[in-house]
């Protein structure tokens, strides 16, 4: 999708139209989820970082020309929902084919976490949708912590919430998480 | 209570009882979980799961992961690991020690899995650099190889500290600290002197020995993992690797690294080492970094050291130099900072020796170049920038206006390309631009982001990837270039002698792709932009263009009063237009000889151009060689290809040498030696020849291109000569009907093409039908050329032919009469 488009979708977004979410949504997923497919494709064991693909998103965005960053928010969310969004439909699709166990999602970000743990991506997405009945902060914290790459400070910024809040969230979240992905849920 | 319901309980549980402090917890699980002992038990694990995760914030499910593979004591060459150091994001560091009993401990790195797989051969080659590069602040690399699937790499063990660490643990003052910096700087510009980039430069990277001495590790090893993809397209697991708050824009985004990408590297490095922050302190996440460092600038080294605590130093000390050092080192446009870490050393030994510094706040003429952009602004403000500024304003609302703009135009341009010269170097391996071509296509897709706000250099450089292509016959990619120039002068006011300029371009081009009628519109347009502007040089090259075109449409005396025109501003200009005069000689020998038949006079200026290029242009100079082949081209009309054939051959040559075997100039030189050849009745060389250079034009131009028929006719009338008609006859055929539905009718190519193809009939003895094609082409010809025209005497000869086969020895008879010497005969 070209830029101007984007852009002109993104600021109907921002100033508070929800239709225009959808279309953007469609109009990067599309874009993403083709260079996600591209690299996975025959490459049994490469992980796709979630936090690549938003930078991917990340990178179609910033084609706009003066980037309003009043929409950092926007944005950051947005990105998350896409990430999240590509690689669950990919894992999906893998597991379809029954080629291996999903698209590992590596839990952790490069140069911020240090973790090389590495998990279905599907399984991930439906812990956090069990969770979101349970605790819908909690479950949109980790998901924009864990799909978006964001960092705590980031995810209070998109969730309007305070850091406190969402640390404690986050504390919650990710000990359910772990508790569901060990056991084998 | 189904089990959905107990597990949504014992998470409320847990989140509860997670406020409390663990002492009080007991209380809480006794009240809530009552004798169910199963949800009792979930809500024990969750907590003991988040109080084994101490790291709460800074980590994402630390404990989770997959433990590393323990790999002490496996052997990786001559070393066995002894002990694991770090974990990166390549992979994973230990100490080793040989495995012989000689006393050698080395740092090995075991890359992961896919970093391995993604990198291949390039690690390999790279190493073989890397292994070369000895400097005293270089951890050497020591060996490389590959074990179970994962690559490693064993280097020069350093004990040291985290720079970093060390200027903090021993309080090192400001000249101490920019001292390190320079030893590292001298490091770094080493490497780049072996072609060698680092691409992670940052505190965990150079590491201070107890002496005091700084070591780069991990030197070039990045760069060898890279995957060497020229776009940012392909994200994956390698591709976006990059450190926040060291990575530069370039490397965030995915695009080309080169040595300005050390350049950040280093400065980041020196923010932190000397402001106590890291530069974009306040990002929190790598995508937050992403955001900032692509469109923010970073906050002053001296206003984000006076928010830092415990500096051993006044932040004000930053002020000045050290801050135009690292504000220069840290611009987000590579070709804005330092061009190379080279430069950045000398300025930190100049700062260290009290020298002036070479980085001003953005340079006097970068800040002359922001405030030309920003045309409407008001001269309070302007007196306010101070005198150097200020002048620079005069000079551009005055007199010289369109001359300083167009200085700093070119500066701009100029300092783009250079910048792409050098990402042009072979850091990136093998399939990196390698040629001017690929050259020229990367600027070409870098112009809009590097160069986004500067519209008039972004149409200057456009400009000038245009006409570089159109000297490397690259027609389609010159267009695609020079339709973007056009396009942003017009929605940006472009002047009219950039305007002129791009269509006059435009025009050549179509003149290569021989669509005269585009051609003739935009020199004309052209002509009349840049002929009030005195610019001689521009005027008469647009009008010489202009004339071909002309002359292509049949516009005989539209092209001669075209040349004139030229040719009257050349002489009156003087010597500075000897190149356009010897042109227009050329022009103009083609307009009396192949459309005139006016041969002698033909050659007489052809001879005159020629005589001029021998004298002032050095022998492999193109125009040279073309002003030598359209010489031979008058002689050959003459009557004389014999003395045509070793000028021909030598532009061939030369053509060959200088542009290359597949060039269209080199093309359209060999049409003409086939032509000679075929004067000289060598038909066999002439067809092979012809084929040849068909083949080439129609892949480069297409099949229906002006000079793609005329090989394909030279090729046809040579096979008929040479004994293979039907062949000659095909091939002559397909241009016929080509030229029939493309040219007006009655064109002279037209009756060209026909006398071919009525000879090679008469050959076949397929007389009636050679008879109508070969009587009106005559026919046509002599009305429209007259009986002295080459190819009208050729109708002639055709005809001759034809009764001479026809046993009409009076009808031959009649046409023979007609038939006239050559004139140079």
């Amino acid at each position: 999708m070209d830029a101007s488009r984007t852009s002109g979708l993104f600021a109907r977004w921002s100033a508070g139209e929800p239709r225009a979410l959808d279309e953007l949504l469609a109009h990067l997923y599309r874009d993403i989820h083709a260079i996600a497919v591209r690299e996975l494709r025959g490459e049994r064991h490469l992980t796709v970082r979630p936090t690549a693909l938003v930078h991917e998103v990340y990178l179609r965005m910033v084609e706009l020309r003066e980037p309003n960053w009043r929409d950092r928010a926007h944005f950051l969310a947005l990105a998350a929902r896409v990430a999240r969004q590509v690689l669950v439909d990919e894992a999906r699709r893998r597991r379809a084919e029954k080629r291996d166990g999903g698209t590992p999602v590596t839990l952790s970000d490069e140069n911020i976490g240090g973790s090389n743990g590495a998990y279905d991506a599907l399984d991930v997405d439906s812990v956090l949708a069990e969770l979101k009945d349970i605790d819908d902060v909690a479950a949109e914290v980790v998901s924009l912590r864990v799909f978006g790459g964001l960092s705590i400070a980031e995810a209070a910024e998109v969730l309007k919430l305070s850091v406190a809040t969402v640390n404690r969230r986050w504390a919650t979240g990710k000990a359910w998480l772990a508790h569901e992905l060990l056991s084998g849920a | 209570m189904n089990a959905r319901t107990e597990r949504a309980a014992a998470y409320r549980i847990f989140r509860d009882a997670l406020e409390l402090p663990p002492a009080g917890r007991e209380a809480l699980l006794a009240a809530r979980c009552g004798a169910d002992a199963a949800l009792r038990r979930m809500v024990v694990r969750l907590l003991a799961i988040a109080d084994t995760d101490s790291t709460a914030t800074g980590m994402l499910l630390p404990d989770f992961a997959p433990p590393d593979p323990e790999r002490i004591g496996r052997e990786y060459g001559a070393f066995r690991l002894v002990e694991r150091l770090a974990t990166g994001g390549m992979g994973t560091v230990y100490r080793a020690e040989r495995i012989d009993g000689v006393p050698q401990t080395v740092a090995v790195k075991v890359l992961r899995e896919g970093v391995t797989a993604a990198s291949g051969a390039l690690f390999l080659r790279e190493a073989q650099i890397l292994a070369r590069l000895e400097h005293p602040s270089i951890a050497r690399l020591i060996d490389v190889g590959v074990r179970d699937g994962e690559g490693w790499i064993a280097m020069e063990f350093v004990r040291g500290q985290p720079i970093t660490d060390y200027c903090d643990s021993h309080r090192l003052d400001l000249p101490g600290r920019v001292r390190l910096l320079l030893a590292v700087a001298d490091a770094i510009a080493t490497a780049h002197r072996a072609l060698i980039v680092h691409r992670d430069v940052k505190p965990s990277n150079v590491l201070v020995t107890e002496s005091g001495e700084p070591k780069l590790i991990d030197f070039g090893i990045a760069s060898a993992l890279a995957r060497p993809s020229e776009t940012r397209a392909a994200t994956a697991e390698v591709g976006t690797l990059f450190t926040p708050h060291y990575a530069a824009p370039e490397q965030v985004r995915n695009e080309p690294v080169t040595a300005a990408t050390d350049v950040f590297g280093l400065g980041a490095l020196a923010y932190r080492v000397l402001t106590g922050c890291e530069p974009y302190a306040h990002v929190t996440s790598a995508v937050g970094y992403l955001m900032a460092v692509t469109q923010e600038d970073v906050a002053r080294p001296s206003v984000a050291a006076a928010g830092a605590d415990a500096l051993a130093y006044p932040a004000a000390r930053l002020r000045g130099d050290l801050d135009s050092i690292l504000m220069k080192a840290l611009e987000r446009e590579p070709a804005r900072r330092y061009p190379g870490v080279q430069e950045m050393q000398a300025d930190f030994a100049a700062y260290l020796e009290g020298r002036p510094v070479r980085a001003h706040p953005g340079g006097w003429s970068y800040r002359l170049g922001k405030f030309v952009r920003r045309r409407a602004l008001p001269l309070a403000v302007a007196a306010l920038l101070g005198a150097a500024v200020l002048a620079g304003a005069l000079i551009y609302f005055g007199q010289e206006r369109r001359v300083a703009q167009a200085e700093l135009t070119a500066a701009r341009r100029d300092e783009f390309l250079e910048s792409l010269l050098r990402s042009a170097d072979p850091y990136r391996g093998e399939s990196n631009v390698t040629t001017l071509a690929e050259l020229l296509d990367k600027a070409s897709s870098q112009v809009d982001v590097r160069l986004r706000g500067e519209p008039l250099v972004q149409a200057s450089m456009l400009h000038f990837i245009a006409q570089t292509n159109l000297g490397l016959g690259r027609v389609r990619e010159g267009h695609s270039a020079n339709e973007r120039e056009l396009d942003i002068l017009r929605r940006n006011g472009g002047g009219p002698l950039e305007i002129g300029r791009a269509l006059s371009l435009s025009g050549q081009l179509y003149r290569y792709e021989s669509r005269w009628a585009e051609s003739q519109r935009a020199l004309a347009a052209a002509v009349a932009l840049l002929e009030p502007l005195g610019v001689a040089g521009d005027l008469c090259t647009a009008l010489d263009n202009l004339a071909a075109a002309q002359l292509n449409l049949q516009q005989l005396d539209a092209a001669g009063a075209t040349l004139r025109r030229e040719l009257a501003i050349e002489h009156s200009a003087g010597p500075g237009l000897l190149r356009q005069q010897m042109q227009a000689n050329e022009s103009i020998g083609v307009l009396l000889g192949a459309e005139l038949g006016r041969y002698q006079e033909a050659a007489h200026y052809t001879a005159e151009g020629w005589a001029l290029a021998q004298k002032l242009l050095p022998p492999d100079d193109p125009d040279r060689f073309s002003m030598e082949d359209a010489y031979a081209v008058a002689l050959r009309n003459l009557g004389k290809p014999a003395e045509a054939e070793p000028l021909f051959r030598d532009a061939v040559a030369r053509s060959i040498r200088v542009l290359g075997p597949q060039h269209h100039d080199t093309l359209v030189n060999e049409l003409g030696l086939g032509n000679d050849l075929l004067e000289l009745h060598r038909y066999a060389e002439a067809a092979e020849l012809a084929a040849s250079v068909a083949h080439s034009l129609e892949s480069t131009l297409g099949p229906e291109s002006w000079y793609t028929l005329f090989a394909w006719n030279e090729y046809g009338t040579a096979s008929c000569n040479d004994g293979h008609a039907t062949q000659g006859l095909a091939a002559l055929e397909r241009v016929a009907a080509v030229r029939a539905r493309t040219l007006p009718a009655g064109h002279r190519l037209i009756y060209s093409t026909n006398i071919d193809i009525g000879s090679c009939l008469t050959r076949l003895h397929r007389y009636s039908e050679a008879e109508p094609l070969l009587l009106e082409a005559a026919d046509g010809l002599t009305r429209s050329r007259g009986t002295a025209y080459r190819r009208t005497q050729d109708a002639y000869a055709a005809l001759r032919d034809l009764y001479e086969d026809m046993n009409q020895p009076q009808a031959a008879n009649r046409w023979t009469a007609k038939i006239t010497p050559p004139p140079g005969r």
